[in-house]
């Protein structure tokens, strides 16, 4: 890995046009004299954020200052402070004094301009409440700093670990004026470029690495759609794959290149243990690879199979699978085309409803309900509609806005009849409120009303 | 503004129209010194509160019918506060424990300890007990039927409960044992058109003998309804007329359409948008078992025995899971798959039994 690090803008494998965004972010400080810029960089993990960052400070002539957190090595530095035995500092003071210091003070060994880039957020920032602190921290910094500082963050789908939306709202971005680049997964003609080139560096050094073997192009385009645009994880799998360059390998990933092809835009296979990361399936994925079930023949016994396994696809949902089967069923009515199916699906959904209910040993049971759901789902749809399906969100939630809307009325109004007793919820609904309406449409001038 | 449902609801046991000798008995046990708890049990708009409203005032006198709405809050073991609203007068409190979904036990537990622990120091020596009046009792989860079997054991020196429930089946037998239980059967037809005459007597209103009729067995024995059919009747149209039509509230309305749905085309695309017709009646508050009651009503209506029978085995296995069950559309869902997927094969026997027949 090491070696392998970019070292000029060429290297690097992003976009052409996001390293000019940076670029020209970096210009445009040294243009207004401003030196106390910041900047957001977004993107997700293994889209080379820290290395782009790197390599452009270098071409800018810049020293990277990176901050890190090492809660012993804090402890020692502390020590001193002790006859009550360990003082810890508070991590927000240890990041302030990073930001501060550090901009301040320049280096004794060098003399070239530095730049700061923050890359793991101090946890305490994280936790609700403590937003403030880490803007007030930021204004500070605004007004007396004076190095160009970067923060680095990874794209999470988890609402509650969002960083951006948390800690720079738009409101702050705007009042300290931060700038934001996105960058993309890398693509898949840009790692298979980069895959290419590191092959070639590595057969020119041999000395680096003996054992090298180059491996076959299918490897590559294997790791390639296995990585899912992460450049770290496609460079450690290249060098696992090279050094075992086991031929059984390279046979069995050949059988399944052959339908990688077909599937581009469906996921990829996971069949090759080998290689690539445990695969994660988002939500939406997760259903339609239950929905629209890919089914193949088997060549030997000439019965029909899954192409994906029910079980690896219920494993990555083990910790929702309420939210899964919700979806499911929100989903499940567009791609069936048959009532029949629908009828014998249901079956099984109206089953899955029971255990999800049950409570004892919720944690077993819960989990295989998800395995009958998805294999009811890919096994129940025997002739599946025709044609482009988007997997739309959950079907109640339209109604939701109705249903607490109902629910506000019925608390304000419930005791206006019935001489002051409360009446039901049920009472309320199914006899009241439509004859109520009744009364209202026809006319005010009635007595009663 | 009144509603004549309310202005029109009897306050005393000897003014009840309808189970003349239930009232005396219930006189009679007001009367004693020994009070057990009740339960009362029957269908809706059977005159089950209004009962237990004349019980509470005989036991109390009319200062029962003093009432002050409370919000209580109560906390979870898991820390989370629940509010329930309640009603109550200085000798009773009434409640919906169900309000506070699976909650319940924490608030059947708290409440009866609440109430219960302190006694009532009451000047006449009337009574020497509180009466909490838990409605809608069979929506209680089994945990807070448990709880309240506990509760009701060891309190009995200080309140008495009054239960309120539609069905006394999904209430356990522990709890069942320990109460009188008091069946306030649903008003016959007569007896629903008798009070609508009383009802038109007072407000100076001529009722025909037909429309009166109509009007009871469009009510399905729910005489709120019924009273409630009559004033609509009256804001609709007055002075009534012999074969005026009885206003349809907007979800009987809506629920009738999405099975004529139902039964014009039998596909997913139409699942899917009687699904979210059903979703909307769901979340205004109808309950699921009165939609699914309603829809086998209508769907059989249509079917040959043979298929009516397979509906019904269906219709049964659904209503049961749902009733098991959290996700009352699932099983909802269900049934009307399966409707259309018997109905289809039906209609398609029944086309080429015709065919056959033109040959």
């Amino acid at each position: 890995m090491q070696f392998l690090e970019p070292k000029t803008t060429e290297d690097l494998i992003i976009h052409p046009k996001k390293i000019e965004d940076i670029r020209k972010w970096f210009m445009l400080g040294q243009q207004l004299g401003k030196s106390n810029r910041i900047l957001l960089l977004i993107g997700a993990s293994g889209s080379s954020k820290l290395s782009a960052m790197k390599v452009i400070s270098k071409e800018f002539d810049f020293n990277v200052c990176e901050w890190i957190f090492k809660a012993e090595v804090d402890r020692e530095l502390l020590m001193e402070d002790g006859d009550r035995g360990y003082h810890y500092k508070k991590q927000s003071e240890l990041f302030q004094e990073f930001l501060i210091k550090v901009s301040r003070y320049n280096s004794i060994f060098s003399q070239k301009e530095r730049i700061l880039i923050v890359k793991d957020f101090p946890n305490t920032f994280l936790r609700k409440g403590n937003e403030e602190e880490f803007w007030t921290i930021l204004k500070k910094y605004k007004s007396i700093g004076t190095n160009p500082l970067v923060f680095i963050l990874t794209d999470t789908n988890s609402k509650s670990l969002n960083i951006e939306m948390n800690l720079f709202p738009d409101k702050i971005r705007g009042q300290l004026g931060i700038d934001t680049i996105n960058m993309n997964p890398i693509s898949t003609t840009l790692m298979k470029k980069a895959l290419k080139q590191i092959c070639a560096k590595m057969k020119e050094h041999e000395h680096v690495d003996s054992k090298f073997i180059e491996p076959t192009q299918s490897i590559i385009d294997d790791i390639i759609a296995q990585s899912q645009g992460d450049i770290r994880n496609a460079i450690m799998n290249l060098q696992l794959v090279s050094q075992q360059g086991s031929i059984d390998l390279s046979m069995q990933t050949k059988s399944r290149t052959k339908k990688a092809g077909k599937a581009k835009k469906t996921p990829t296979d996971k069949i090759n243990k080998g290689v690539g990361r445990d695969e994660v399936l988002g939500i939406f994925h997760g259903v339609g690879r239950a929905l629209h079930a890919k089914k193949e023949e088997d060549p030997d016994t000439k019965k029909i199979k899954l192409t994906h396994n029910p079980d690896s696809v219920a494993d990555c949902f083990l910790s929702q699978p309420g939210n899964y089967i919700e979806l499911l069923h929100s989903n499940y009515l567009k791609t069936f085309s048959s009532i029949d199916d629908v009828k014998d699906f249901t079956k099984i959904m109206s089953a899955s409803d029971i255990f999800q209910t049950e409570y004892r040993n919720a944690d077993k049971l819960h989990v295989l309900n998800l395995n009958l759901v998805i294999r009811g789902a890919m096994v129940c749809n025997t002739e599946p509609a025709k044609g482009f399906r988007p997997i739309t969100g959950y079907a109640n939630k339209k109604f939701r806005s109705v249903e607490e809307k109902c629910l506000q009325e019925y608390l304000s109004q419930s005791t206006e009849f019935n001489d002051g007793h409360r009446m039901s919820l049920k009472d309320y609904f199914v006899d009241y409120t439509g004859y109520l309406k009744l009364f209202k449409s026809f006319g005010a001038g009635s007595s009663s009303l | 503004m009144a509603l004549w449902v309310d202005k029109y609801r009897p306050k005393e046991l000897s003014k009840l129209d309808y189970h003349k000798q239930q009232a005396i008995d219930l006189k009679r046990l007001c009367e004693q010194q020994d009070f057990p708890h009740l339960m009362f049990f029957g269908c809706s708009g059977a005159g089950k509160k209004t009962r237990i409203q004349c019980v509470l005032r005989e036991l109390y006198g009319p200062s029962a019918e003093r009432l002050r709405n409370e919000t209580m809050n109560f906390t979870t073991p898991s820390n989370r506060k629940i509010e329930i609203t309640t009603v109550s007068s200085n000798y009773h409190i009434e409640l919906n424990p169900s309000d506070a979904g699976i909650y319940d036990r924490v608030v059947i537990t708290d409440i009866i300890k609440q109430i219960a622990q302190t006694n009532i120091i009451d000047t006449n020596g009337q009574r020497d007990f509180k009466v909490i009046v838990l409605t809608e009792v069979d929506d209680l989860t089994k945990d807070a039927q448990h709880a309240l079997r506990r509760t009701m054991e060891k309190y009995v020196a200080t309140c008495r409960l009054i239960l309120c429930v539609n069905s006394t089946s999904r209430v356990i037998p522990a709890i069942k044992s320990r109460c009188l239980g008091i069946r306030v059967a649903s008003p016959t037809h007569e007896e629903i058109i008798g009070i609508l005459n009383q009802i038109c007597q007072k407000e100076n209103l001529k009722l025909p003998a037909e429309l009166a009729r109509n009007i009871a067995s469009k009510s399905e024995r729910n005489l709120r309804r019924a009273i409630l059919m009559l004033e609509a009747c009256k804001v609709q149209k007055y002075p009534f007329t012999n074969n005026q039509d009885v206003p349809e509230i907007d979800w009987q309305r809506f629920l009738n359409e999405t099975a004529n749905q139902i039964l014009m085309e039998q596909s997913p695309a139409r699942l899917e948008k009687v699904r979210d017709r059903l979703y909307e009646l769901l979340s205004q508050g109808i309950p699921p078992d009165i939609i699914f009651k309603v829809l086998v009503q209508v769907l059989s209506k249509k079917c040959e025995v043979e298929v009516k029978s397979q509906i019904y085995e269906f219709a049964s296995l659904y209503e049961f899971r749902m009733q098991m069950g959290s996700k009352q559309i699932y099983h909802l869902e269900a049934f009307v798959a399966h409707f259309m997927s018997i109905y289809k094969k039906y209609l398609i026997q029944a086309t080429e039994m015709m065919m056959d027949m033109d040959e």
